[in-house]
């Protein structure tokens, strides 16, 4: 356990460094874009003297090495410099944006926990029932519906028929309700069915033979020991969870107008705001990295076979 | 192996038949669209329904109908080149690997293993934010982040295959390395590979649409699904079937597609 975890552990320098070349590398490759993207965001004109200032200011003009090294000693206390459309620093707007992103995931994570559990247990105590049926056709469009339009269809129900809940703008806990619902929907589906036929395998194992020879209520069975066994696996897929949940936001949130990191970084590209993306793609990558070793540990410390290192894997 | 068409349940049917019709109507859509996709007529701005306007129009005056039937094409085009490179990358990679084994097997397991940790919206975000918006960039970037997967699966697949005895049979008799991936292995891939061809066109489809919505992915004045669906948006309180057509148009092919796909991943794995 303690040598995966250092292994994995380790893993992360080498990766950290490759990103962190390739997110310096972004301003290298277009150096005459990145210009053009300072004077547009600071409102100067595109003349040879101005050029040669921002070229100056930035660096540019410097050789690589000495960039990169200028770079990255300011890139590990998190500083990528100042944004070129407003007076903000750059770790200042990722930090807003990935706590207000965090709050989103939180909620959708609350509704993807109650859903899934309620959805996928009634489904496997009768299955082809009207539960199971209702979730698998729910599971078909799901799968099927993008999230911008089913976002959208909620607005338009929930915030404009029936006038119950408001779109955006704010950060409140009632702002909140739309959003993370349409991110949850989809991963709803996908993890009611995974609990359902993980909870249908179980149903066949031999301790719940033994359990029901024992003579135990089918209730008792049902939540003590079949529920219980089938949570772990999916347990285990957490981290690929948290990480299709911060995908999702992107959309999620450019629908919503919910000022997010996904709301920053699209907007970022569409005006070519270089430091931003640099600290985007440092700071996610840091995000995953972090993220998949807590789901690794998380998974070892409940499930012995992980720990002890005979997984089937 | 293949099931005879007759033998498929009524569901699959339907999904074939609607993919046809929605196929055929695209392809003909230069002679069947009843206005050209692309014309502004700021005369004929947000047209209701009617008979020479089956769908109304855009807030440019633009039939509706007609810029769906090209977008189809668009979105559903561009999806399957991906589709088709991602699946055809992926399992070229993958096979090679398992088959050459030793440093290259190590190169490909690392690259892949370094790219699954990031989910591959986040991915082609990252490559979009190099590379800048447009068509051919999410193209690239789309199969970049999605071609690890296959070759992971084919890998596996391929690792098993040539442990078989006629693969060995084959190097014996003198085969070359290129002849046994061509023609021992890649055969064994093909099953697996279809199916998961189908499953990735819709959601490539999907995604595409995804990003052209957020306007990182094709731009306009181009008719693809994702951008009319962004157009439509804005003017959903008072217009609303101007998001309702595309969203359909989109929706019907995924879930068709979706559903063939699932059909024949649980018929594999059963005949298995």
């Amino acid at each position: 356990m303690k040598g995966f975890l250092v292994k994995q552990a380790l893993l992360i320098i080498p990766v950290v460094l490759l990103v962190s070349i390739l997110a310096f590398s972004l301003v290298r490759v277009f150096p005459s874009d990145v210009v053009a993207s300072y004077l547009k965001g600071h409102q100067q004109a595109y003349t040879p003297e101005n050029v040669a200032m921002v070229k100056a200011k930035l660096g540019l003009d410097k050789p690589v090495t000495e960039q990169y090294f200028d770079w990255i000693s300011k890139a590990v206390r998190f500083d990528f410099g100042m944004s070129y459309y407003s007076n903000l620093k750059v770790s200042d707007i990722i930090y807003a944006g990935f706590l207000s992103t965090l709050r989103l995931t939180g909620a959708t994570l609350v509704w993807l926990v109650i859903f899934s559990y309620l959805l996928g247990f009634y489904s496997a105590k009768n299955p082809d029932g009207l539960v199971d049926n209702v979730s698998r056709a729910v599971a078909i469009i799901g799968n099927a519906v993008p999230v911008f339009v089913l976002g959208f269809v909620f607005i338009q129900i929930f915030a404009l028929w029936l006038k119950l809940l408001p779109v955006s703008g704010k950060l409140s806990l009632a702002h909140v309700v739309l959003p993370s619902i349409s991110l949850a929907f989809g991963n709803v589906c996908v993890y009611a069915r995974m609990l359902r036929n993980e909870m249908l395998d179980n149903a066949e194992k031999p301790f719940v033979f033994y359990a029901k020879a024992r003579g135990l209520k089918t209730s008792a069975i049902f939540k003590k020991h079949i529920l219980g066994n089938s949570l772990l696996p999916i347990a285990g897929t957490a981290g690929v969870c948290f990480g299709h949940l911060i995908a999702g936001t992107v959309i999620v949130e450019n629908v919503f107008a919910w000022p997010g990191l996904g709301s920053i970084i699209t907007t970022a590209i569409l005006s070519r705001n270089y430091p931003v993306i640099q600290g985007y793609t440092v700071c996610i990558v840091l995000v995953f990295i972090i993220a998949n070793l807590l789901s690794d540990i998380f998974a070892a410390t409940l499930d012995p076979r992980i720990r002890l290192g005979n997984s089937a894997g | 192996m293949i099931p005879k068409l007759r033998a498929l349940p009524v569901r699959i049917h339907i999904c074939l038949g609607v993919l046809l019709a929605m196929a055929l109507a695209s392809l003909l859509a230069g002679v069947i669209a009843p206005h050209d996709p692309v014309t502004i007529d700021i005369k004929n701005t947000l047209a209701p329904m009617s008979w020479d306007y089956p769908f109304g129009t855009d807030q440019l005056g633009r039939c509706l109908l007609s810029r769906c039937l090209y977008a189809i094409r668009l979105t559903f085009g561009v999806a399957l080149l991906i589709a088709l490179l991602t699946i055809a990358v992926g399992s070229a990679i993958g096979v090679t690997a398992a088959y050459l084994g030793g440093l290259a097997d190590q190169i490909v397991r690392i690259v892949s293993d370094a790219s699954l940790s990031i989910p591959s919206m986040i991915f082609v975000i990252l490559i979009v934010g190099f590379l800048g918006p447009g068509t051919e960039n999410i193209i690239l970037a789309i199969l970049l982040a999605q071609w690890v997967w296959y070759a992971r699966v084919a890998r596996g697949l391929a690792l098993r295959i040539t442990s078989y005895g006629y693969v060995r049979a084959a190097k014996l008799s003198g085969t070359g390395p290129v002849g046994i991936i061509v023609w021992h292995i890649f055969p064994g891939l093909v099953t697996q590979m279809v199916t998961q061809f189908t499953l990735l066109i819709g959601s490539t489809a999907l995604s595409l649409a995804g990003f052209s919505f957020l306007g990182l992915g094709v731009q306009p004045p181009s008719a693809e699904l994702g951008l009319m669906i962004s157009d439509g948006c804005e003017l959903i309180q008072t217009h609303a079937w101007m998001m309702f057509w595309p969203s359909l148009t989109l929706i019907i092919p995924v879930a068709c597609l979706n559903v063939i796909g699932d059909y024949f991943s649980d018929y594999w794995r059963s005949k298995q």
